[in-house]
């Protein structure tokens, strides 16, 4: 047998690295001291985060691969990894509410948030299935505990209990899938598998196998029919928590399938422009229509959550270049938004009690609170995708997208979508400013870290929404990187 | 092909054969005469002192967890061992790469220890 | 000797795996839904190895080693998580856990 020496760029891999260290110090260190301040904790987290994000622009001008092609950090991969870390400072930040503070008491909490984040990098920084794999369950493990983790109460239990059987459903699906491409082509890097096929006509066990890879993505994003889950996990986990889930576990799936349709299985094997139309179609309208009849503003922002899978699958469906940078755009405002809206959510809520869930307990803020209540309008109108907000123009790069691609009734049915949105998005907006409550909810004061993280959400989504250029040239580079 | 999985289909017939007809002769032939010992639970001889669904203590299910997942580490143990001369001759990587992995599945027994997992209480 | 085609091997991880989801379907037990997703996976694991024959390359298998490994720790994860839903609830059946609804 022939040696060659292992390939070993770690330097490629050092926001990774940075992450899963501060996740291990955030495990080990409680366990000798068990009185460290959460604030302390919270700050070994945000400084893992910041030196990984800052490690992550010094890649950006050093794109390369490594690990023997186990390892693929292009500009894509990195632009997703910014993405990811911005999403985790922003969750650790909004974990300083009322009800966190009753259980969040130690390292575990932010190590386990760390590692689901290493995961969602690892998962997006490569093209290989394998590894793929890995990072997706490191993902999901520390997502299936963090789900449960006020272990006191069942709804959280049971939202673990649910996330974690449709999630290891999902997995099986997933690797059904590559197992049978592997079948086909004997190869599990992605530019490997697209030679392969291109070279000897791979038969029908590529397409069903890239179609059980979707069907395992469709689970984790949340698209309709495979959505069952969506609503009790997001209703029933940690609110940072569903915060982190709806916004990461998202875009690291739709890094996956922008690259599964792109690079691995192209459209010459599968048509799927019409797969993935059918599938936007769904996902938005099942989306928006179930988000009107919800009264649990935690269930609607799950079926609205949805609807914008069925958003960023209309880009997709398009399968270009802009079409992949729009998702980027999306998924950075998605972010903001998404995670803002939790945190206000979060910061409502009583200390030893429930949360305050109801529209109707967001009756005559805006007067008694009027950042806070500025700030959720603002995400509320981002998510419908108003101007001049970021939400309007990620939207309109989206269908742009797709009309280059001439999906013309994809875009009409998108747009009308939207418009059927702004209802339930402004029925809190109402709740906020024009109607009085007989009891106004007393929601006393917030913790700095947290208006920290409203504050950095707000000036994104508005910045996003006004003044795209560097991020969108950014971006655009992104989505021709390696594809 | 067919043929080449005869023994085995042969042998699949033989016992269960063997088994229905040791089931409806004995029925057939044998004299029927319980009596309570006889009918009673077979524990080895002894006599059976209660049900055998009883709850066990959780202790058993945690102990039995992480021997569950340190044990199936394991198997990454075994295709680096079997390289593991021959690489040797490229460097020390290989051993520092294994001396990682085990520093990486000590942190988690580490912390399994000091939560308490493995006290028996 | 003749070799057992490999069809035959992808034949029979393709019915466990068609069995492991309509166990997941069907049945109402969330330790028998568990174990389900186990034979989805041995399924996976089988095809994997069936095909790392049929290419005569190790990948395959050294994807079933990471398969079973992250396996177990999501079966770990999954008992805690039950054990503790029946401490509260005093069930595992997944039909009776629905505080909260569709």
């Amino acid at each position: 047998m022939e040696l060659s020496a292992p390939l070993i760029q770690l330097d490629l891999i050092t926001p990774q690295l940075i992450v899963l260290a501060a996740a291990i110090l955030l495990l080990l260190l409680p366990l000798f001291w068990r009185s460290l301040r959460r604030e302390f904790l919270a700050a070994i987290a945000l400084a893992g985060i910041a030196a990984a994000l800052a490690a992550t622009f010094w890649l950006w001008s050093r794109p390369g691969w490594g690990f023997a092609g186990m390892v693929t950090v292009d500009r894509f991969a990195l632009a997703f990894q910014a993405l990811f870390l911005l999403g985790g400072l922003l969750t650790v930040l909004i974990s300083f509410n009322r009800i966190e503070e009753e259980y969040v008491q130690h390292g575990d909490f932010f190590g386990l948030l760390l590692l689901a984040l290493f995961g969602l990098m690892v998962m997006t920084s490569t093209t290989h299935f394998l590894v793929i794999f890995l990072g997706l369950e490191i993902l999901s493990i520390a997502l299936y505990v963090l789900a449960g983790y006020r272990k006191m109460r069942v709804d959280s239990l049971e939202a673990a209990l649910k996330y974690l059987l449709l999630g290891a459903f999902a997995t099986g699906f997933f690797l059904y899938g590559v197992a049978l491409i592997y079948g086909a082509t004997g190869q599990l890097e992605m530019a490997h598998i697209r030679e392969a096929a291109a070279a000897g006509g791979a038969g029908w066990l590529l397409p069903a196998g890239a179609l059980l890879v979707l069907i395992g993505f469709a689970f984790k994003a949340a698209l309709v029919p495979f959505h069952m889950w969506t609503p009790d996990v997001y209703q029933g986990a940690p609110t940072p928590v569903t915060a982190f889930m709806s916004t990461g576990t998202k875009a690291a799936a739709f890094a996956v399938l922008a690259r599964l349709v792109s690079i691995a299985v192209p459209v010459e094997t599968i048509a799927w422009g019409p797969v993935l139309a059918v599938l936007a179609v769904l996902t938005m309208t099942v989306g928006n229509f179930m988000a009107i009849v919800q009264s649990n503003v935690k269930r609607m922002l799950a079926y609205s959550s949805i609807a914008h899978a069925g958003y960023l699958l209309v880009a997709l469906a398009a399968g270009n270049a802009a079409g992949r940078s729009a998702i980027l755009y999306y998924l950075l405002i998605y972010t903001l938004m998404n995670i803002g809206a939790f945190g206000v959510i979060a910061w409502l809520g009583r200390s030893g009690r429930e949360e305050r869930l109801t529209f109707e307990s967001y009756r005559g803020l805006g007067y008694r609170y009027p950042f806070v209540s500025l700030a959720m309008a603002a995400f509320m109108f981002s998510l419908a995708g108003i101007p001049p907000t970021g939400g309007f123009l990620g939207k309109f790069f989206l269908f742009a997208a797709a009309v280059r691609a001439e999906y013309i009734p994809l875009v009409v049915i998108a747009v009308l979508n939207a418009v059927v949105s702004v209802f339930y998005y402004m029925r809190l907006v109402v709740n906020l400013y024009m109607r009085e409550a007989e009891e106004p909810a007393e929601a006393g004061k917030a913790h700095p870290l947290l208006i920290a993280a409203l504050v950095i959400a707000l000036i994104g989504v508005v910045w996003l929404g006004v003044a795209p250029g560097g991020v969108l040239g950014a971006f655009n580079a992104a989505a021709t990187a390696g594809m | 092909m067919l043929h080449d999985l005869m023994p085995i289909l042969l042998l699949f017939a033989v016992s269960a054969i063997l088994g229905v007809a040791i089931l409806i002769l004995t029925n057939l032939f044998g004299p029927s005469r319980p009596n309570p010992v006889k009918l009673s639970t077979y524990e080895s001889g002894k006599i059976p002192i209660g049900g055998p669904r009883i709850r066990f203590s959780i202790r058993f299910y945690i102990i039995a967890m992480l021997f569950v997942l340190f044990d199936i580490e394991l198997v990454f143990f075994y295709p680096w061992a079997v390289v593991y001369r021959q690489y040797l001759s490229l460097g020390s990587f290989i051993f520092w790469e294994m001396i990682l992995f085990i520093g990486l599945l000590l942190v988690g027994y580490f912390y399994a220890w000091k939560k308490g997992a493995l006290e028996w209480e | 000797m003749n070799a057992i085609p490999l069809n035959f091997f992808l034949l029979v991880a393709a019915v466990l795996f068609a069995i492991g989801v309509a166990g997941v379907l069907v049945r109402r037990n969330a330790l028998v839904i568990l174990m389900s997703i186990e034979l989805m996976l041995n399924a996976v694991n089988l095809t994997f190895i069936t095909f790392a024959a049929k290419w005569q390359a190790l990948d395959g298998q050294l994807f079933v080693f990471f398969i079973m490994a992250v396996a177990a720790a999501e079966v770990a994860v999954g008992l805690a998580v039950i054990i503790s839903v029946f401490r509260l609830r005093g069930t595992v059946h997944v039909d009776e856990i629905n505080l909260l609804k569709g």
